[in-house]
Order: C-alpha cells, then structure tokens, then sequence
C-alpha cells in the first residue's frame, strides 16, 4: 500500500478508489489514468468512492474528470464531504471556511488565490486577478478580474463598494460589463448567478 | 552618504530620461553632488539627452567586467562639475549586468555623491531589476493614458514586493486643454488608481524636443514650462514646498474677461 498511488476494490454497486494520502497529487490521476484505462472500466456504469486520503473541492472535481475522461463510464460518484464524522469533511470544512484577507490595493500582475474566500481591503486594480473557490468581498473598486466559486460553487458570490471589474467569472460562467455602459453611480453590489446568468444588485443598508 | 534613486516607468517613451537629465541637472543647479548611471544597456539615451555622448570612452559594462575603474567611466557634464555621468553600453544587452553586480557598483559609490539617479529602461526583466538593485526609493514617471498607467500600476507592485516603499508619482506630458475637454485623463482619475504620493506634473511642452536635441536639458531654459516644472519637482525633493504649477495661467485672462463679457 505504502508505494501504490492508487489501489481499486471492488465493491457490491462499483468501486473503491484507496488512494495513498502520501503521494503527490499529480501522481495520483496519472495512475488513476493508467489503472483505469483497463477495458473493464470502458464505458462502466457503478459507483465509484474515493477515500483514504483528505480532498479539496478542487481535487475532488479533477478526480471525476480524470476518472470520466478516462473510462467514458457513467459513474456516480460518492460524495465525500458528505460521511458525518470522515476526516475528509474536517479538512474541506477547514478549505470552505477559509478567509484569505489582503490589505492595500492589489496591483496590475498580481494574483490572489484560495480554496475559501478572499477579502480584500482596498482596491483591486485592472491587470490584477483573484480566484477563489469561495466568495469575494472586495472593500474597496473591483476594477480586474474577480472569479468566485471556481471550483464549481454556482452560488459563490461577488461583492464590492464599487463594482467596476473588467471581467467577473462565477463558477464556470465568464460575463463582462456591456461595451457601452456610462459609469453608473458608485454604490456597493453583489453579483450573483440566477437562472445560470451572471445578475449585479444594489446592496442597500 | 548619498540618496540612490531609481527613476521608472514600465511603459517606453514616457519621459524617464529626459525627467532623469532633467532632475539630475536641477539638484547640480542647487549645489549636491549627482552621479547620473543609466542602465539602458543596448538602446542608450541618457549620454545623448545631456549632450555628452563624444565624451564616452568607458561605460557601466567596462566598470562591471573590470576594465576600468568607476571613476574612469565617470563623464562630467559640460557646465557643471558637480554632476557626473555613467553611460550604459551600446553594443552589449542588459544580461551583460547582475542585479548583484549594480547593488555593488550603486553602494559603493553612495558615499561620494549626494544623489544617484538611476535611468530604468522599459520593461521588467532583467533591465528593470538590474536598475532597482540597490536603490533607496523610485519615482515612476507616467503620461495620462491608460496604457501608461496599467504599466505604472504593474511597476509599482514590483517595488513594492521588492521592498521599495514612498514610491512618488510625476504625471508628464500633460494638456490642460484636453483634460478640460475629458480627453484626458485627469491627475485625480491617475491617483485613484495608482495611489501613490505625487511629485510633480510636467506640461506636454514642444521646447522638450529641442533641447533634447540639442543636449541641454530643459531646466536650464528659464523660459522653459517644463523647464519649470522639473524646477519645481527638484525643490520637493529637496523637501522644500511648492504648490503645483497652474497649467493654464495663459489663458486665465483670457477666460476671466470672458466671464465679464458674459460668453462661456
């Protein structure tokens, strides 16, 4: 077990994936890629479970897409932030729940990522981009790129005192502000996803 | 021992050279000793701006690779013996410098000069970080465009991540005119963005070009507005105060009769 990225057992509906909490992330999927290309996988249809090893959101994304682009299966995949008292849902609590903050502006270039949400005090100048599988709360102009719930949260949300991005991006919905559009008035918004479209509101207190 | 000041921009052509001739003169006019190095290795203007380019016989490169010493590479200027000048070379590119190589070089010389300008070419490579290597502060030079501000923004983060803080503002090559009409994007719209101190506002000024090419800086030309400016711009950072130039005294008569006659 110590030197294999990834062990399958077979299970009554489908499979287990055991995969080794110690290897690097990478090696994982490429031996998922290499195990599963087997033909009996081909175009399965079970369950698949991944467990042994704490996941991120994100992690747990890449793992369906390697094992449903390898197999072609139809697989349903277990959740695994879902078993009440599973170390998993500890760590991902701990992902979800946390604030990355930066002070002051951030600059043209610069780049802010976290598995939980952002905050920043100050501006976010054009040039400069925050990805967060969260929220973000920008306590100042959002004038760059802002991408919330980039691991697949459709109900991740966008705030600023004043919304002026050159692109928001909410899960996998990209939008930008229309090409004519005069500046309107400064006043905080929230932007959201209704009905898979990218919809701005006024907050008001 | 000496204040080293890199003078930078990120975006090309907005002045950085001409502000360095131009500020580096003013402080000799007012007595300090100023070395002018210019790292523009490959694409050197800096020796041609100050009107001393027949005299260069060593530059930054030989200093580097040991050929010579840096006081054989120094170029006086033609008026004053209180500012000096190390050119850059022409025929090598900037990977011919170490980061390392200038902090040496700039610490080193701190202790005999009472300021060292810096001349960064554009960009953010090697050049940009052989320049900043060793300096005390930055000024970044920007025009009111919005191209050159998004690269001033990019420059200021770099500073900062390399630890260069106070980093001051000269917004140049303005016109009042087209800032009135909204042409032109206003100093507040540029301080709202890039946040940082302003030192001064240089006028868009034609005499630029000639005193270019003939070599002398503009600070020397009294009747120059720019000239005026960089007047003004080395008075501040010699931390005297002085308001900012108003850009459009000309036609303030102009505009007050106006208002008397009753037409916009």
């Amino acid at each position: 077990m110590q030197n294999e990225e990834v062990l399958i057992k077979g299970r009554k509906s489908g499979f287990e994936l055991i995969l080794n909490p110690k290897a690097p992330f990478e090696s994982i999927l490429s031996s998922i890629e290499e195990k599963l290309s087997a033909p009996i996988f081909k175009n399965a249809t079970a369950t698949i479970s991944f467990v042994g090893r704490p996941l991120s959101d994100v992690e747990f994304l890449m793992l369906k897409k390697t094992v449903l682009e390898t197999t072609k299966g139809n697989f349903i995949f277990e959740d695994p932030f879902k078993s009440a008292g599973n170390s998993v849902f500890d760590y991902l609590n701990e992902g979800e729940d946390v604030v990355k903050f930066h002070y002051g502006t951030l600059r043209s270039g610069m780049k802010l990522t976290s598995k939980g949400s952002v905050v920043v005090v100050g501006d976010v100048n054009p040039g400069a981009e925050i990805v967060a599988a969260g929220n973000i709360i920008v306590l100042g102009t959002l004038r760059g790129v802002a991408h919330a719930g980039a691991s697949g949260k459709v109900d991740a949300f966008i705030f600023a005192l004043n919304l002026n991005p050159t692109q928001i991006r909410i899960a996998d919905v990209f939008t930008r502000p229309p090409d004519d559009e005069k500046r309107r008035k400064i006043t905080p918004e929230i932007a959201s996803i209704k009905d898979g479209n990218v919809v701005i509101n006024e907050v008001n207190y | 021992m000496g204040e080293v000041i890199v003078i930078t921009s990120g975006k090309g052509g907005v002045g950085k050279t001409t502000t360095t001739a131009n500020i580096g003169t003013g402080l000799a006019l007012r007595g300090k000793n100023v070395l002018l190095i210019d790292t523009d290795i490959g694409l050197r203007n800096l020796d041609f701006i100050m009107g001393l380019e027949n005299r260069i016989v060593y530059d930054l490169v030989d200093i580097v690779e040991g050929n010579c010493k840096p006081r054989q590479a120094m170029i006086k200027d033609k008026k004053y013996q209180n500012l000096l000048l190390i050119p850059a070379a022409q025929t090598k590119d900037k990977t011919a410098v170490s980061p390392e190589q200038m902090k040496k070089l700039v610490t080193d010389l701190k202790k005999e000069f009472d300021y060292i300008l810096i001349d960064c070419p554009a960009g953010i490579e090697q050049g940009f970080k052989n320049a900043i290597a060793g300096a005390d502060r930055a000024i970044v030079v920007t025009t009111p465009e919005v191209s050159a501000v998004r690269d001033a923004d990019r420059i200021i983060g770099l500073l900062e991540a390399s630890d260069i803080r106070d980093t001051q503002l000269i917004i140049n090559r303005v016109r009042p005119d087209m800032v009135k009409r909204g042409d032109m994007l206003s100093s507040d719209d540029i301080l709202d963005i890039l946040g940082i101190k302003l030192i001064g506002i240089v006028p868009d000024d034609e005499g630029i070009i000639s005193s270019s090419n003939k070599g002398e800086p503009s600070v020397l030309d009294s009747k120059s507005k720019a000239g005026e400016a960089y007047r003004n711009i080395t008075a501040r950072i010699l931390g005297e105060e002085v308001p900012l130039m108003d850009l459009e005294d000309e036609n303030k008569i102009l505009v007050s009769l106006k208002k008397l006659f009753g037409r916009k």
